[in-house]
């Protein structure tokens, strides 16, 4: 394709006034078009527009070009040297949009009969709104560039994956994709198009190729039999003292046979190997169905054919050569062969009813014979040739195209799996908390830890925030027919809400807002910093606190509530949560908005996670579906509460009743409680039964008592 | 120093260090960068452009977007005959239509009213009419004009009917400016601060990153290819009607009919309405078009905040 970064304005005059006219290349830089001029009201013919220039740069090389003249698309037959060599047309006149508006552009393009796309033009082209023109005249340019070549037919290159943002101009996409489906439908009027459903021999691509390229690429199978190998295959059969039939000439490194054979009827095998004559009696005299095998004797004293095959005496059985497909074999008569004349080329033909599947390997065997002293003829197999019709023969319907959703999996493979990594620790944390807990020191840095994985990584890098929005998407989601795949094509979320949504059912809204959530982390990463420095702890007494815990159920009601009825004012509300400033959007937001979220986190110094325990509509969200969880996490002593407190003091947000009662609904699954429960130097029982134990024992402690303490208990 | 004051001392200096680091997190992030999708939508050439500071995350909500387009053009789209709007426009009749389908024939039904008939929804015989490749006889444009009432057109959640057969309609700016709207408020519900939708009709949300409105050029009338001014345009949308948008295939004018004549309106070459909203601002704008400089106030007045700028065939122009 010619092109060119020069453009020129259309006259004024042109009836199309605010079109905003892109000419591409130097073609237009000349004369002006004939169509531009004047006030013509008739759209100018195709072969008005196809100028000289315009046809060298959208299909080089034609000599001769003339309309179609059928009710199909509008299109211009194009002719080199009286061979058709496909067609040109303007996606304006193709696929005029009767409608919402006229098609923005012209694009002309050219396609072959097999369906590539030789070149294309922009003849016009009206930009929108905003402006920003030099930057994407360049990229339209090299965008039409890679039109080029791509196929129409088979669908192989259509179009750009959606995802194509960085910088192309506005309307490529869509003009690629215009000259992608204008070839498409100029050409499935005018060839009969095949629609493919399933593998399909290709009997329509042909070019020419010789026999070393087809041989390269698997259509024919090739035997090189020297005359060393002769004896060694002779002594093999056992007949290895006895002279062949043919004799051996010059020394053992000489030819004794050059021998390829294939399956004849794909026009690249049949055509290119037999001949033209020979390849049109196969597909057109003989009966439709009729299979051929290409057997050809490239050289050597040897040949396939023999002589005995004009023996009436012998059947005219071709003797030297033998088909075998699975448990049947296939012989040829004389009949049976379509002679190329000038070589030892032949194509051996079977009924439409011989059984024979070409897409199936078969293996066609090459027979010589030898003379035993009193005449008689041993005949052994000279060489075996195994054939699978090669995939470059074979059409492939087009694929289904993969769900839409998929792509985004695909493209976030690497943060899925670090997700899922860091769940499944998470899921062996849990599962092994008791273990874990026993352990202050490791529970201390793995809790910390992965608090930083979940703020630095879910949060600030992957920006896979839960938040309220995703929750009341998902409520909302059987009312308005959002397509699935939108909720799909985000990996990571959905990943996090289906975990989240399951370890809400087993074991309560813990395992999301203590391990998942990064504004949760961030509150209590800040929380650790402000205890280790030792800053006063505001405590509500339990009362107040269970005033204050209804605030985040009255967050998340006033948002629901809006949600349907003001829409608007709903994500207003939604900024309750400082999530999109704190998480998604790294504080880069408006002065309000980090405000906010930087008074939160104050607080969240003072006390305790005091967005997550009074505030948050999402922890309140989930607080509410936590009613249902299945197992307690957190395990709990007859002495717990009373007379002892230690696991209440120890919780650091306070969500065990002094009754000793765990609310579910307010523990984050810290675990901080289990490792009280579980230290039998705090724990009052356990430590009362370690010095038991000691006593009885008349011991040193034993470090792993707890252990011991559970299995007296039970 | 006495305990309390350095007690005191070490709250404020916490209290001081959260929106210390808070700033320096934020220096980290440089600048929103844009992300941007081109395409075609409801057959308009498309984009959508998303500023971030996290591109990976713009581009997945834009691929998402694209779901969402795709879904509303299976109701809205004339080319498609098997959408929800080439179905009505067949069979006269829809049972249990989308919400979003009802809600845009509710939008222009308001419109409709408040221009008294100048934006119909039903105009889409006219349209058929002056498809053809020549100039529609009158006769027939009387024929045609009874079936253009806005008024015959009853949009439930149960069924969707025109009053009288062979009514059609054409949802044209309108359709495009509700596919316009949800995307750009599917945007702001994503967290994104700042984005220009182009699906149709232009609507902004937020500011541009440098906090100032976005710069919106509006094509001049009178001179193709000449931009002949700017619009300041933060969080709302833009609608440009003008007879220079579309020509006719039969050459006989603009795309835009009075429901009165039949004929295409041509009292003003351009009328851009911004307004809170894509469908409000185009359905004003047609109106505008068609009714004219005099009833542009009116028609204004349905929606708060609404305002245009007209440009006159002299090329002069006024804002209302
Ligand atoms: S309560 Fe809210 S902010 Fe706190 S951890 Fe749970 S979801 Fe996160
Ligand atoms: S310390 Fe409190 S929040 Fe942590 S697991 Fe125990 S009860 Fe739950």
């Amino acid at each position: 394709m010619q092109t060119g970064t020069a453009r020129s304005w259309l006259p004024r005059t042109w009836r199309l006034p605010g079109l905003l006219a892109l000419a591409l290349g130097a073609w237009l830089v000349g004369p002006t078009p004939i169509w531009a001029q004047g006030d013509a009201r008739e759209t100018p013919s195709l072969l008005d527009r196809l100028t000289p220039e315009v046809m060298s740069a959208v299909f080089p090389g034609i000599t001769r070009l003339e309309m179609v003249k059928d009710d199909g698309p509008v299109a211009a037959a194009v002719y080199r040297r009286e061979e058709k060599a496909g067609y040109v047309f303007s996606t304006l006149d193709v696929l005029r949009a009767p409608g919402y508006s006229s098609t923005p552009f012209d694009v002309v393009a050219g396609v072959t009969m097999d369906g590539r796309i030789t070149g294309a033009v922009v003849l016009f082209h009206r930009e929108p709104y905003l402006i920003n023109d030099a930057r994407r005249t360049a990229l339209l340019v090299t965008f039409l560039q890679a039109i080029e070549g791509s196929e129409a037919r088979l669908g192989a290159e259509s179009g750009l994956p959606p995802d194509f943002v960085a910088g192309a101009t506005i309307s490529a996409r869509a003009m690629r994709n215009a000259v992608q489906e204008g070839a498409r439908m100029v050409l499935r009027y005018r060839t009969e198009e095949i629609v493919i459903t399933e593998p399909t021999i290709d009997m329509i691509n042909f070019k020419p190729m010789s026999q070393e390229q087809l041989v390269a690429d698997g259509g024919l199978a090739f035997a090189h039999v020297t005359n060393a190998m002769l004896a060694e295959v002779m002594a093999r059969a056992g007949v290895g003292d006895l002279l062949p039939e043919v004799p051996m000439s010059g020394g053992p490194d000489d030819t004794y046979i050059n021998f390829v054979t294939g399956y004849a009827n794909p026009p690249k095998v049949g055509r290119n190997g037999a001949g033209l004559e020979p390849f049109d009696e196969l597909t057109n005299r003989w009966p439709t169905g009729t299979q051929g095998i290409f057997v050809a004797t490239l050289g050597g004293v040897y040949d396939h054919r023999g002589t005995r095959y004009n023996n009436l005496s012998n059947g005219f059985l071709l003797d030297r050569v033998k088909v075998t497909q699975g448990q049947q074999d296939f012989s040829f008569t004389k009949a049976d062969m379509i002679v190329t004349r000038g070589k030892i080329a032949d194509i051996l033909v079977l009924p439409p009813d011989s059984g024979f599947d070409p897409m199936q390997p078969w293996r066609a065997d090459l027979f010589a014979t030898a003379v035993r002293p009193d005449g008689k003829m041993e005949r052994f197999v000279l060489a075996g040739l195994d054939y699978t019709l090669p995939d470059s023969m074979i059409l492939m319907p087009e694929p289904d195209p993969p769900p839409v959703w998929v792509e985004p999996w695909a493209d976030s493979m690497f943060d899925i799996a670090i997700l899922a990594t860091a769940l499944a620790l998470l899921t062996a944390l849990l599962a092994f908390q008791a273990q874990l807990a026993r352990q202050r020191r490791l529970h201390r840095w793995l809790r910390i830890s992965f608090l930083v994985f979940t703020l630095v990584w879910i949060g600030w890098i992957a920006s896979a925030q839960l938040s309220i929005v995703h929750l009341i998407n998902y409520l909302k989601a059987p009312f308005v027919n959002l397509d699935l795949a939108f909720y799909l094509a985000e990996p990571l979320i959905v990943i996090l809400a289906g975990y989240t949504a399951i370890s809400l059912v087993l074991l309560g809204r813990g395992v999301f807002c203590g391990w998942l959530c990064p504004f949760g982390a961030l509150q209590e990463l800040l929380a650790q910093a402000a205890r280790t420095l030792n800053l006063p702890q505001w405590t509500p007494s339990m009362p107040t606190q269970r005033v204050l815990w209804n605030g985040k159920y009255v967050a998340l009601g006033v948002i629901l509530l809006l949600t349907v009825v003001a829409p608007d004012a709903a994500t207003v509300a939604e900024e309750v949560e400082p999530f999109k400033t704190a998480i998604t959007s790294v504080f880069v937001r408006g002065l309000p908005f980090v405000a906010y979220a930087v008074v939160l986190l104050v607080i969240g110094l003072f006390v305790e996670r005091a967005f997550c325990r009074f505030l948050c509509p999402l922890g309140a969200g989930l607080a509410l579906l936590d009613r249902l969880h299945l197992f307690e996490l957190i395990k709990r002593r007859p002495e717990c509460g009373n007379p002892c407190q230690l696991c209440e003091r120890s919780c650091p947000v306070k969500a065990i009743e002094p009754s000793g009662e765990v609310v579910t609904a307010e523990c984050f699954q810290c675990l901080d409680c289990m490792v009280e429960y579980y230290d039998d130097r705090r724990c009052p029982p356990l430590a009362k039964l370690r010095k038991e134990q000691e006593q009885a024992a008349g011991f040193r402690p034993d470090l792993n008592s707890a252990g011991a303490y559970l299995r007296a208990q039970s | 120093m006495t305990p309390s004051r350095r007690r005191t001392l070490r709250i404020l200096a916490a209290g001081l260090a959260v929106p210390l680091g808070v700033l320096g997190l934020q220096s980290t992030q440089g600048l929103p960068r844009p992300v941007r999708w081109q395409g075609e939508a409801l057959g308009a050439v498309s984009a959508m452009t998303l500023w971030s500071v996290d591109p990976a995350r713009a581009s997945r909500a834009l691929w998402r977007m694209q779901f969402e387009i795709a879904r509303l053009e299976a109701i809205f789209s004339l080319f498609r005959p098997d959408s929800e709007l080439s179905r009505l426009n067949r069979d006269g009749r829809i049972e249990r239509p989308s919400r979003d389908m009802v809600e845009v024939l509710d939008l222009s039904r308001r419109i409709a009213e408040a221009s008294r008939g100048m934006f119909d929804p039903t105009i889409q015989p006219l349209w058929a009419l002056h498809a053809g490749s020549r100039a529609p006889d009158p006769r027939l444009i009387e024929r045609v004009l009874p079936l253009v009432d806005y008024t015959c057109l009853t949009a439930r959640r149960s069924g969707i009917q025109f009053g009288r057969p062979n009514m059609a309609a054409s949802l044209n700016g309108i359709a495009q400016g509700y596919v316009t709207d949800r995307i750009t408020e599917l945007l702001g519900n994503e967290g994104f601060e700042s984005a220009v939708v182009e699906l149709g009709e232009t609507r902004v949300l937020g500011q541009a990153p440098d906090d100032r409105p976005y710069s919106i050029g509006l094509v001049n009338p009178n001179v193709p290819g000449r931009i002949s001014g700017q619009v300041a345009l933060a969080n709302a949308a833009l609608s440009v009607s003008g007879g220079y948008g579309q020509a006719l295939p039969d050459g006989t004018g603009n795309h835009l009919f009075d429901p009165r004549s039949g004929l295409s309106a041509g009292s003003l070459s351009q009328v851009a309405v911004i307004a809170p909203k894509s469908a409000l601002a185009d359905a004003m704008s047609t109106a505008i078009c068609v009714a004219g400089e005099g009833a542009a106030l009116a028609i204004l007045s349905t929606v708060p905040s609404a305002r245009a700028i007209l440009t006159r065939p002299d090329g002069t122009s006024v804002e209302v």
